[in-house]
Parts: structure tokens; sequence; C-alpha cells
């Protein structure tokens, strides 16, 4: 899955992700068993504070009846006994009160309401001679129990002792006549003290109310009732509600155990946490080694699909490997190749080289291709058939074993282009020799008969013009005005086709003195025509021949005031930094744009030589010679009316200076 | 009185031979006999006899370069390597002006190097002024 996610960057990314997600997941359960083992654990103490209370209820409702069938006992032998003497009375009382541990005490009140006897007396001497009167609740649970001639039950009273309890009061007739009430004094503290071992207490906080009131209460101060792990067990005893509240102490809830919930809380998050790196860690190494394999596998493919043929050989000059370029540039299968020395493949003289050659870095140079070097070997197909080969070694070190990688060009293609190109370049140049030759020769061979017409004008007007008459001496005229135009044809072609042939010495001079010197060649032309020619003073450094660059200029800037029809004809010469090109700039009348580089034709005129006076044509066309013969290009910018700027270039003077 | 500089001109066209011969005659008394020889081969074989008051040895010579055969540069050079003939001053009269010709006849030891004018009056011009100098400024060896 991992190998069909993009880039190595993504798939991490993938892999944190994972990652995190996994722990903040295990996280969350260890947080989750931790609440609910605290939850089971609060939960099983409940049950205990449940069935703790229960117990108390169960004794509560156990113990009371017999406290009371006793009690009501005591009453009826009063009856039968007519008023039983207080000695007897006194044991009676005191086997019941020995008997039931939450009966505090037993006294006989009389039909006033005074308690008379008391049993025990130790510890209830402030109820003696006590006129229950005193308060509302009693006196009405007195009230309530003479009138109904039956026990009741005093809501919870503090008692007199010390305490808090509740009363019982039976009233006493014998016949019609009341003779006061058998009371018990109940103590809910004894009560319970006595119902409950010591050990079952120690550990639980207990509370006992009855309605609002708290009868009973042995709790540490610092732990309040809590509902997860406490309960509360209601029930009414004889028409009194009572509530048992049951919690479980500290040492209970102790932090014992609630220590182990967080061990087993930091102990879960340590572990996710812990897995998680684990994970990312093994997650990365799994990517990184689907990215070694996936990048194994391309460049095993690269090298099998590269152009060149890729040979690797041993420490030996053993073929080892072979790419599918090699196989198709020998026409060999490399199951036929592997385990062979590389000369195999070559034609003599390379093949011995190679046979022969020793196959350490340093020494490859000795009779074989130095490494790093690319050498033009002969390679040889099975068939015999012998082609040219480029073959370039490499070396590395895989496992302390030196290795060499051959890279082979087949050259059968290249080398065959490179021999029409080089045979075309011959015959192109031969062809054009022929045709500077023949131009010369062609024109020089024109002129000598030329200059015999002309010539023989000359004779024929000077010997006969009396009898030519002026129209015979006209014609002779036009013949040799006509002659000389011809000669100047051929002139400019023999000059032309010369510039083509001659390699001009070449030397750095200055621009500056180059246009003074054609400017002062020129000077009488000028000053005819009324032209200024100026000239800027920083030009770079030229590198060329001086006479052809001063034709260059001559030419123009005759073609600057030639075709001028200003009053002042003016041109000017400088170097321009944008284009890195020098300028001639003229006034004027400007080139149409449709001539386009029909200028540089020869013997091509633009305007009437009436107009503009007399020329070959070719000016221009021998100075795109010159600039061309300078590696130079040359081109002009202009609009009609208002002038041209003819723009020229020449080698760069650093390129000639490397030429050197 | 006749003048015994004799003046060869090798000159294979009858044109410009003429043109020559004429401007050679423009100012009327040119005293000097005259040889013509139309190639480098008959030029060298005048050269080749004895001198005699029939044959006389050249005072100058005016070659031109492009003779049929035999052409101007290799009797410049057949000249120039003959001590019988090596003195006698050879001015190459020719229509090139090719820098190479010049170079080169100039190497071989010739004189002077004119270049035929196009313009007929500078021809008449050039000529008059060869004569001048040759025949009344410069001292020429004496013949044999």
């Amino acid at each position: 899955m991992i190998n069909n996610i993009g880039n190595s960057a993504q798939r991490l990314k993938l892999a944190v992700a994972v990652v995190l997600s996994g722990v903040v997941i295990s996280v969350l359960v260890s947080v989750r068993i931790w609440s609910l083992s605290i939850d089971q654990h609060n939960l099983l103490i409940k049950r205990t504070s449940m069935a703790k209370s229960e117990l108390i209820e169960h004794h509560f409702a156990s113990s009371m009846p017999a406290i009371i069938n006793a009690l009501e006992r005591m009453r009826n032998r009063w009856i039968a006994r007519k008023g039983p003497p207080f000695s007897e009375w006194q044991l009676d009382a005191q086997d019941y009160v020995n008997d039931h541990a939450g009966l505090r005490a037993v006294e006989w009140v009389n039909k006033d309401y005074i308690v008379k006897w008391v049993v025990p007396l130790e510890g209830n001497e402030s109820a003696v001679d006590l006129d229950l009167t005193f308060e509302a609740n009693r006196k009405h649970a007195l009230d309530q129990a003479r009138d109904l001639k039956t026990y009741t039950l005093s809501k919870p009273v503090q008692l007199v002792q010390g305490g808090k309890g509740f009363l019982a009061y039976f009233p006493i007739f014998v016949g019609s006549e009341f003779e006061g009430f058998i009371l018990g004094v109940f103590d809910v503290s004894l009560l319970v003290d006595s119902l409950l071992p010591h050990k079952f207490i120690e550990d639980h906080n207990i509370e006992i109310l009855s309605g609002n009131e708290v009868m009973y209460s042995k709790k540490e101060a610092e732990r309040t009732y809590d509902e997860r792990t406490g309960h509360t067990h209601s029930f009414t005893l004889y028409d009194v509600k009572w509530d048992i509240a049951v919690w479980p102490r500290k040492i209970k809830a102790g932090t014992e155990d609630s220590n182990i919930h967080y061990i087993a809380l930091v102990n879960g998050v340590l572990i996710s946490l812990l897995a998680g790196v684990a994970l990312f860690y093994l997650l990365k190494s799994l990517i990184s080694e689907s990215i070694i394999s996936a990048k194994d596998a391309e460049h095993k493919a690269t090298l099998e699909n590269a152009i060149d043929g890729i040979i690797t050989l041993d420490s030996n000059g053993v073929i080892r490997s072979v790419n599918g370029t090699a196989e198709q540039i020998f026409d060999r299968q490399r199951g036929n190749l592997i385990g062979q020395k590389l000369s195999v493949l070559f034609a003599e003289p390379y093949k011995t080289d190679y046979e022969q050659c020793v196959w350490r870095e340093e020494q490859l140079g000795e009779g074989c291709v130095e490494i790093g070097k690319v050498q033009r070997v002969a390679g040889m197909l099975k068939n015999g058939h012998v082609f040219p080969l480029d073959l370039g070694i490499t070396t590395f070190e895989i496992h302390k074993e030196q290795l060499f990688c051959c890279v082979v060009k087949d050259m059968s293609i290249a080398v065959k282009l490179a021999e029409e190109k080089e045979k075309l370049i011959q015959q192109l140049s031969k062809s054009n020799e022929e045709l500077d030759n023949f131009a010369y020769i062609a024109s020089h061979d024109l002129k000598e008969p030329l200059r015999a017409i002309q010539n023989h004008a000359c004779f024929l007007k000077e010997d006969y013009e009396p009898i030519l008459g002026s129209d015979g001496v006209y014609k002779l005229d036009r013949l040799v005005y006509l002659g000389a135009k011809m000669e100047r044809l051929i002139s400019d072609l023999m000059y032309y086709s010369r510039l083509g042939r001659e390699e001009p010495d070449m030397a750095r001079f200055n621009m500056v003195s180059a246009i003074k010197s054609t400017k002062s060649r020129l000077s009488e032309a000028l000053e005819e025509h009324n032209v200024v020619v100026t000239f800027s003073s920083d030009f770079p450094a030229v590198y060329g021949n001086r006479t052809r660059i001063e034709e260059l200029l001559y030419n123009l800037i005759v073609n600057g005031y030639k075709y001028n029809l200003s009053d002042k004809k003016a041109i000017n010469i400088r170097f321009d930094e944008n284009l890195k090109a020098f300028c001639v700039e003229d006034n004027g009348i400007g080139i149409d744009s449709q001539f386009g580089n029909d200028v540089f034709k020869i013997f091509k005129r633009l305007n009437s030589p009436k107009k503009f006076g007399e020329g070959s044509g070719a000016g221009l066309t021998i100075a795109q010679k010159i600039v061309e013969r300078h590696g130079g290009r040359i081109w002009y910018e202009s609009e009609l009316g208002s002038g041209t700027r003819f723009y020229f270039t020449l080698k760069d003077d650093n390129q000639n200076n490397e030429g050197q | 009185m006749k003048d015994s500089k004799l003046i060869l001109i090798v000159e294979d066209s009858d044109d410009d031979f003429y043109a020559t011969l004429r401007a050679f005659k423009r100012d009327g008394n040119l005293s000097n006999p005259l040889q013509r020889c139309e190639d480098g081969q008959e030029a060298l074989d005048y050269l080749k006899e004895p001198w005699s008051e029939e044959h006389l040895k050249p005072a100058i010579i005016l070659l031109d370069l492009n003779l049929p055969g035999l052409d101007g540069r290799h009797v410049l050079k057949k000249i120039k390597q003959d001590k019988r003939l090596c003195n006698i001053p050879v001015v190459v009269l020719t229509t090139s002006n090719d820098e190479k010709d010049i170079e080169e006849c100039y190497e071989l030891g010739a004189n002077t190097y004119i270049q035929k004018p196009v313009k007929l009056d500078s021809l008449f011009e050039a000529i008059q002024k060869l004569k001048d100098y040759w025949f009344q400024i410069a001292i020429l060896p004496k013949g044999d």
C-alpha cells in the first residue's frame, strides 16, 4: 500500500499520522479502562457499604422487638404482681439491661410523670426524680401512651444521661388503676456499638439519622459521604424513619488501590507512547526500504534504457553485466558476453591492446584509454563487421573490489555524417575558390579588350576628327564613356572577388585614427559636397585589417553623402553600447523598407544615377563583404526622408585574442 | 643623331603595343630604336643572341606580365638571373594591380612596376614620365 503512495515525504507524513492516531487511540483506551476500573472498584466498595447498612438495619430490626418484648413483659409482671417490690423489679430490670446492650436504662415513672426508680443507677443519676413533663415531646408521648393504654416510642431525643436515643413508654394499668409507666431508655450509640463488631466498623464511616436528627455518627472529619462508594439505607421501624449511611474510610478507599489505577493508567499511556515511537521507526524503516527498492528498480531501468551501451567489468577486465543498448550495439545476447574479456568486442589493433592492458586505474592509460577519457576504437560484430566505437571507462569500488564501467557509443552514423560533411565542405570551398578565380580571371581578361576599344576610339577621334564631324565625335565619346563605365564595373567585381580570396593581415588598431585617415582621403569630396563628418572618441579597440576597415568606412561615408539632399550633409560615426555595434549615421534620403537587404546586392541601384550621380552600385556589397570577412554583421535602420543608420559589428576582440 | 638606346617592349596585345607606341611617339620625336616581342619565348630568344649593331642590347625592357606561353614573371626571373642581362632595367607594365603580383615582381628584381592606366590620357602621361625618367634623369649602364 505504502508503495502506491507518491513520494517519500508523503509516505513519511502518512506514517506519522498513522502512528499519532494510534497513540491517541491507545491513550484514550487506557484512560477509559482506568475510569472503568475505578468505577468497578467503587461499585465493589459501594456494595460493601450497602451490605453493611443492611446488616445494621437487620440488627436494629431484630434487637428492637426483643427489647420491646422484654419491657412489655416487665410491665405485664408489674400488673400481675400488682406492683412488685423495688428489689424484685430492680433485679428484673438489671437482667434486661445486661441482656440488651442498646438499653441504657429501665425506669419506673409514677403517674405524675416523675422518674422514681432507675436501673442501673450508675450513669443515670441525673434521671432520678426527673419530671418528664419538662419537655413537650416526652410529655406528649407519655400522654399518648396513657390514653391509648399501649406502649409508645418517643421521637429521637437528647438523653438526659448524654447521647441520643429514644424512649419507650409502657403504661401500667392495674385493673383500671393507672400506676405510671415502665420506661426504656434506648441509647442508639450503645445499641449500634454493641451490635457491630469493632472490625465491622473500623474501615467504614457510619452515620445514622432519624428524620434529620443525627442519632449516631462515627466518621472521619475529612471524608464526607460519597454517593459513588457509600450507601444510605432507609427503613421504618415502629413508625420511626431511619437512614443508615455507610461509606468507606480513607484506609478502605485507600491510596494503595487508587495508586494501582493511576499506575495502570500511566503504564498504559507510556506503553502507548513507546509503542507509537517503535511503530514510527518501524514504518520509517519500511518506507526507507521501499524507497530504496523503488530507487534500485529505477536505477536498473535507467541503466538498461540508457542511450549509450554500458558494460561493467570486474577487476580483471572480465564482463560482469551488459545493458540492453550494449546488446544492440554488438548484436549479442548478454548471456554470451558475461564472463568474457572486453577485448572480444573490439577489432584489431584494439583487440590486442585491450587484451594486454593492465586493469589498474593508474595503468589503464598505458596502451588503453585513460580513466575518464574517451577513445575512438573499432568495435566488431560477430560476423566480422567493424565499426567506429567511442569508449569511455570510469572506475569505482564496491565491497573493496575495483570495478570498471565502460560506456560505449556506436559512432557509425556520426562518422559517416562527419565524413560527408567534410566532403561537402571541401567541395564547397573548392567551388568557392573556383568561382573567385573565375571572377578574377574573367574580369581581368575582360579588361584588356575593353581598354583597347577605348584606346582605338580615342585614336580614331584624334586622327579623323575633321572627317567624322561633330556627330561622329559624339558617338566616339559615348563609346569611351561606356567603355569606362564597364571598366569600373569590372574593377569592382575584381575587387569584390579579391576580398573573398584574400586572407587579410589582422592587427589591433585605433578606430579614431582609421576614421581620421578615411576622412582625410575623402577631404576634397567632403568639401565639395558640403559634408560634415563627426565621430565620438570612445570606441573599443578594433582587431582587423585596417586598410579594409578604412574602405568600409569610406564606402559608408560616401553612401551617406551621395544619397543626401540636405543642405548640411551630416555623418556621425559612433559605437552603440546597447547594440555593441559601430554605427554610421547620415541625414540622407533614407532607404525604403521594401528594399530590405537589396541594398547589399552587387550592382543593385535604388536611385537614378542622373539624380544622385554615377556609381557602380558595389559600395555596400563591398562593405558587407569586408564586415563578413571580419566575422561581423552589417545591417541598417532607416526612415525614408530622415536618414539611415548603418550598423556593423566586428568579431569580438577577446575571441581574436584567444585565436592568436 | 640616332640614339642607340634600344627599348624592348614585350607585349602580346597588338592594341596595347599600338597604344604604348603611340604614347612614346606622342611628342613627335622618338629617337630610340624600338623592338617588340610578342611573347615570353620570343623575348628570351632575342636576349640570347649576341649583341651587335643589328642586334642591340636593350637599354630598358617594358614587360607585360600576362603573356601567352611563358609569362612575364618567368621572363623577368630569367633576365634577373642572367649575369649578362641582369643590369638591364625592367619596367613591368601590366593591367594587374594585384598586390601579390606587385610584390612578386619586385622580389624577382623588377625595377619599376606600372599598372597600365585605364584612360588613354593617363597612359600617355605615364609613358611620357617613364621616358623622361629613364632616358633623361636616370643613367643607364652602357651597352656592350
